[in-house]
């Protein structure tokens, strides 16, 4: 009796119970979302101006605007290991804000028109630096560096520091490019050989070889099919080594390269000595010895005439011992590659192009405290130095389209790279030379920007970018290809480069020089 | 056959258990919630697929929209490639050997392209065939030169009369991706309101991944997997967050759902005549809901389950209780008035319980509140009888009796006289009921005394007391009948003999023997008396016997009748007679009532 009155009971109070807990639980599911969406609200309208109000100490807020990608894509950043390695190496709250690609100069001048500007920024437009600059947004750095990371001063060359100089005043930590001189000329070794012909040196020589490259069947198939030579149209890469025999410095910002001549700087397209080597490579087009298309020539197709081989001779980036000539012998087991001496001009010029020597900077906006400043300087001082090795050996070689070899040290996949040491790239021979021997020995990657290195033409005008650079450089170097493009293709005769010349001067080019001088001058008239 | 069984079987279970009955009017009122909730079930699942399929539908529709839009724009921007002056004049002027001239003006050409290509980002190249000199320029790769006739999308343009014609190289046949890896491009002649005038052909490209990313967002799940296809049902593109898209099966191409429970919708854009189709699991899809199916399932089981469950226990909380009076009612048939059934309950069943356990006691009660009436009756009859004579005029008397009979010198008289005056006042003796053995075998010897008397000396009397017995108290005028019936119709009739009288003791009962050496009773004399006394005493038990009634053995059965009343069922009188040899009477007195008085039980 009483087992069966408590089982009674019990029977009911689990039906009520199921009831209740089923009842319990639609009622739940419907009105949770709710509860926790109206929660939530009012957290965040409770926690945002508090959270806002107590920002920690030691947080620094880093814009980083570039167009090259520092951190893989759809990763955070501050997730990302190296930004926590840094902050355990600094004792920062690094809290980073990164944009990639195009449309910079936009990024920027948000972060500077924002209520809360970053107490970092790095970007690799020069123009805009230099704007912010003059316009004193930015906070002179001499006397923060020299008190708080002296050595800084150390690890990077005082062409640098001029790079980012105005009016004597430091505004910018500079980030020197990985390789400071570019374009090596490589040559089919076996064609050489083939037409019983020596590695050209002289110019003259190099117009001999190109023309039996082109004429007399290097590749023995019996069909007139190759050429002497191919360049590229944009900006007229892949021919710094011929106007370096000229004594003419070229750069991928052509706009910054000036000479001094007679006690002004001459921007080096409108020297004679460039007419003279446009002459050369027209020579060249006339005679059929460059490629009768080169100007319809897009990496992609420049690269193909050369893999399938039908131009013996080009002047090759550093990394591309590691595809076009890899791919050369891929297609062609017999093809050989030799690299060449520069070609010397009449006057013993020798020299190829220097890649701009900065990549980008670091500036602090002027309205930043005392502390964050300090922060800043220090935390570049610190990818710059003691933790440049680490963070330049595990960047991403995929950046520079090259492979980590299994032998490297530290091998991570492709999505946890970054290129944090691109932050502040500072002068270290020793470093650099131990990276590209960690890309692979047999590229000859060290050997070759050696080489190039010593070579390099280096600009007499070595400031930050003058206002009518980023207002006129787009147009003028244009001109300037449409121009030097016609000449070498020998489409207009007769004074077709004092037209040029007019036109670029009258086009901007006057102000340009105007300004670039005024630089000069402030120099102490001493460019050197 | 079976089922008719089954049914009689249901009906007789229905008819004769009460607890089928309860269970089967429980389900009965689970029924409608049963019925309502797999209606909801069902109206649910209906509704969430009508709800779904419109979503998707609208989702597809948006997505298709976007591509409708791309494929508007592509349209639009091969319309203002093909009326570009800085574009079409250089193609006609340019001629199947171009000069340098016309190299550069291509190069002008490739560079315009290259702007157009920047400024609609999807795009991923743009190129122009010029056929004349059989020029491929495009934006992203440069100028080349190809061999036109070997690339069947030139063909297939040429016949389509300015119909775009979409080309996607077949890799997997070793085609060359002429307009980069993976993409699908737009074809179409330039001049199409003049065909006549120079046929160059011009060449927009999508990456593809450009595509599924379109197209990506309308995936629901992780394992549903879209289709974009062209308007003559080309599969262009294909999306799924799966590491592998599912390949498009043709035989797909106007089904609902698949073989392998996929469900598939597909629309169609009326505008391009593009269409997407969707492909997603049904389980996926009713994932969800079937976890509120399986949910209501278990209610409704858990439902049927308490209906049993309860009323198996309300029906053993009904019947147990009625089954254990029942079980009561039947030992009171019995007889068993000492029963009370057990009973903890507290409801009404435990109130009829206690009702029926009350009504018993009651009966008990009664039953022996009557019995013991007729007892008392029975005990003041005997008082009565006691006291019917007035003992002080019998004791004048015999005093009177005993001084006259001393006058005359009649010694045997007064000796007899003073006897018998002894024996009476024993006998009397003030209303005490109970003597000691010594005290009864005293009083026996009076009486005897008398009868030696009247036998004149031929009565041999022998005593056998225990030494332990004599104090025991026994119920007065037990042995005098005993004793008179061995004198009068034994010893008396052969003028004399020898009587013995003994007591003992065991454990339990106390025995008093009375023994005559007279001629016995007769066989069938014995048989009757032991009859009669047996029945006598299955009256008795019951209620008392009036012994005036009864025709003869009076002595026997006023002492049997007194022993039982007052010893209780465990007293007996045996008799045992030879023939020639003499009779023996002996009394079982329970020896643990013997000690107890009759006026204390009675107190």
């Amino acid at each position: 009796m009483r087992l069966n009155s408590k089982l009674t009971i019990f029977a009911l109070l689990c039906a009520l119970l199921m009831l209740a807990s089923s009842t319990a639980g639609c009622v739940n599911r419907d009105s949770g979302d709710v509860q926790v969406l109206g929660r939530g609200k009012g957290q965040v309208v409770e926690s945002t101006p508090t959270r806002v109000q107590a920002e920690p100490e030691s947080r620094l807020n880093i814009v980083i605007a570039r167009e090259r990608a520092l951190f893989p894509e759809k990763a955070d950043p501050n997730e990302h290991p190296d930004v926590h390695e840094l902050e355990r190496r600094t004792g920062l709250d690094l809290h980073l804000t990164v944009h990639a690609g195009s449309g910079v100069t936009e990024v920027l001048n948000a972060a500077f028109s924002s209520e809360r500007t970053p107490d970092l920024i790095h970007t690799d437009d020069a123009d805009s630096v230099a704007k912010f600059a003059r316009e004193g947004l930015l906070l002179p750095l001499d006397d923060l560096i020299s008190r708080h990371a002296p050595d800084l001063f150390r690890l990077f060359p005082k062409e640098a520091w001029d790079a980012v100089t105005l009016n004597g005043k430091i505004y910018a930590v500079p980030s020197l490019a990985e390789v400071p001189a570019d374009e090596i000329i490589y040559a089919r070794k076996d064609w050489l050989d083939a037409l019983n012909l020596d590695p050209p040196r002289t110019l003259e020589e190099y117009y001999r070889v190109m023309r039996a490259f082109t004429y007399e069947d290097p590749d023995r198939n019996g069909k007139n099919d190759t050429w002497g030579l191919t360049i590229m149209p944009a900006g007229l890469s892949r021919t710094a080594p011929f106007f370096g025999a000229f004594g003419v410095p070229r750069s991928d910002h052509a706009i910054r390269q000036w000479k001094l001549r007679n006690g002004e700087l001459v921007y080096s397209g409108l020297l004679p000595e460039t007419l003279e080597a446009l002459r050369y490579l027209a020579r060249l087009y006339g005679d059929g010895i460059l490629d009768r298309e080169f100007v319809l020539n897009k990496e992609a197709v420049f690269a193909e005439k050369i893999t399938s081989g039908r131009v013996g001779l080009f002047a090759a980036r550093w990394n591309e011992t590691a595809s076009i000539l890899q791919d050369t012998l891929a297609r062609n087991p017999q093809a050989e590659w030799i690299r060449l001496d520069y070609p010397v001009g009449r006057d013993g010029q020798q020299g190829t192009r220097q890649t701009d020597l900065l990549q980008a900077y670091n500036v602090i906006p002027a309205a930043s405290s005392a502390a964050k400043a300090r922060d800043a300087i220090r935390l570049l001082n610190e990818i710059a130095g003691p933790a440049h090795r680490e963070l330049l050996l595990a960047a991403d070689p995929a950046q520079f389209a090259l492979q980590a070899p299994s032998s490297r040290e530290v091998v991570r996949p492709a999505d946890a790279h970054s290129s944090l040491y691109a932050l502040a790239n500072p002068d270290d021979p020793d470093t650099r030379g131990e990276w590209l021997d960690s890309l692979g020995e047999q590229l000859a990657l060290e050997d070759n920007i050696g080489y190039a290195m010593e070579h390099a033409l280096h600009s007499d005008f070595r400031g930050l970018p003058t206002p009518s650079m980023g207002k006129y450089a787009d147009k003028l170097q244009k001109l300037e290809e449409e121009a030097f493009l016609k000449l070498i293709m020998g489409l207009e005769p007769r004074n077709d480069f004092d037209d040029f010349t007019k036109l670029w001067l009258s086009e901007g080019g006057w102000e340009l020089s105007k300004e670039v001088n005024a630089w000069y001058r402030e120099l102490g008239g001493n460019g050197q | 056959v079976t089922v008719k069984k089954l049914w009689e079987y249901i009906c007789k279970a229905y008819t004769q258990h009460v607890q089928v009955r309860l269970t089967l009017y429980f389900l009965l009122i689970l029924l409608p919630l049963v019925g309502v909730s797999l209606l909801a079930n069902y109206r649910s699942k209906d509704i969430l697929e009508n709800q779904i399929s419109e979503r998707t539908r609208n989702n597809l529709q948006t997505s298709l929209d976007f591509i409708d839009l791309m494929l508007d724009n592509l349209h639009e921007l091969s319309v203002l490639i093909s009326t570009d002056y800085s574009i079409q004049p250089v193609l006609h002027e340019t001629g199947a050997i171009p000069l340098p001239t016309d190299l550069f003006q291509l190069y002008t050409v490739m560079e315009r392209l290259d702007n157009m290509k920047n400024t609609h980002g999807n795009l991923h190249d743009i190129a122009i065939l010029h056929v004349a000199s059989e020029t491929l320029i495009s934006a992203e790769y440069g100028g080349r030169e190809i061999e036109v006739e070997q690339y069947p999308w030139f063909t297939a343009v040429m016949q389509a009369n300015g119909k775009p014609v979409l080309y996607m190289p077949d890799e997997q046949a070793g085609e060359q991706p002429l307009f980069g890896e993976d993409t699908v491009s737009l074809i179409r002649l330039m001049d199409w309101n003049d065909p006549d005038e120079g046929a160059n052909v011009l060449i927009m490209t999508v990456s593809r991944s450009e595509l599924e990313e379109r197209i990506y967002s309308v995936l629901p799940t992780i394992n549903s997997s879209v289709y974009l296809f062209s308007d003559e049902g080309l599969l262009v593109a294909s999306a799924s967050r799966m590491e592998r898209v599912p390949e498009w099966n043709e035989a797909w191409a106007h089904a609902e759902r698949t073989d392998d429970g996929m469900l598939l919708w597909r629309v169609t854009s009326g505008r391009s005549g593009w269409s997407l189709a969707l492909m997603q699991p049904e389980k996926e899809l009713y994932d969800e809901s079937r976890n509120v199916q399986l949910f209501i399932y278990l209610i409704i089981v858990i439902s049927v389950v308490l209906a049993f469950m309860i009323s198996l226990i309300v029906y053993k909380g009904f019947a147990a209780p009625l089954s254990t009076l029942l079980y009561g009612m039947k030992q009171i048939r019995l007889g068993n008035y000492d029963m009370r059934l057990p009973n903890k309950r507290k409801d009404q069943l435990g109130v009829l319980t206690d009702a029926f356990n009350q009504m018993i006691a009651e009966q008990q009660r009664l039953i022996r509140d009557v019995y013991e009436h007729q007892l008392r009756l029975s005990y003041t009859e005997l008082k009565f009888l006691q006291s019917q004579i007035n003992p002080h005029f019998l004791y004048n008397t015999l005093d009177s009796i005993y001084w006259t009979a001393k006058n005359y010198d009649a010694e045997e008289i007064s000796e007899m006289v003073l006897n018998l005056s002894k024996f009476f006042r024993l006998s009397l003796s003030k209303g005490k009921e109970t003597f000691t053995v010594a005290e009864t075998v005293e009083h026996m010897r009076y009486y005897l005394r008398i009868q030696q008397f009247r036998l004149l000396g031929q009565l041999d009397v022998r005593f056998d007391i225990a030494e332990e017995t004599k104090n025991v108290l026994v119920l007065k005028l037990l042995l005098q009948p005993i004793v008179e019936n061995a004198i009068l119709h034994g010893l008396e009739k052969q003028g004399g003999g020898v009587l013995r009288i003994s007591s003992r003791m065991d454990d339990k009962y106390l025995y008093l023997t009375v023994a005559d050496s007279g001629p016995g009773i007769a066989t069938d004399r014995l048989a009757y008396i032991r009859r009669e006394l047996a029945e006598f005493e299955r009256l008795a038990r019951f209620s008392p016997v009036e012994i005036h009634q009864m025709k003869d053995l009076f002595g026997l059965r006023n002492v049997l009748g007194r022993m039982k009343l007052y010893y209780g069922p465990e007293a007996a009188l045996e008799i045992d007679s030879r023939p020639k040899a003499g009779t023996t009477v002996t009394l079982r007195i329970p020896s643990a009532r013997a000690e107890v008085s009759w006026e204390e039980k009675s107190a």
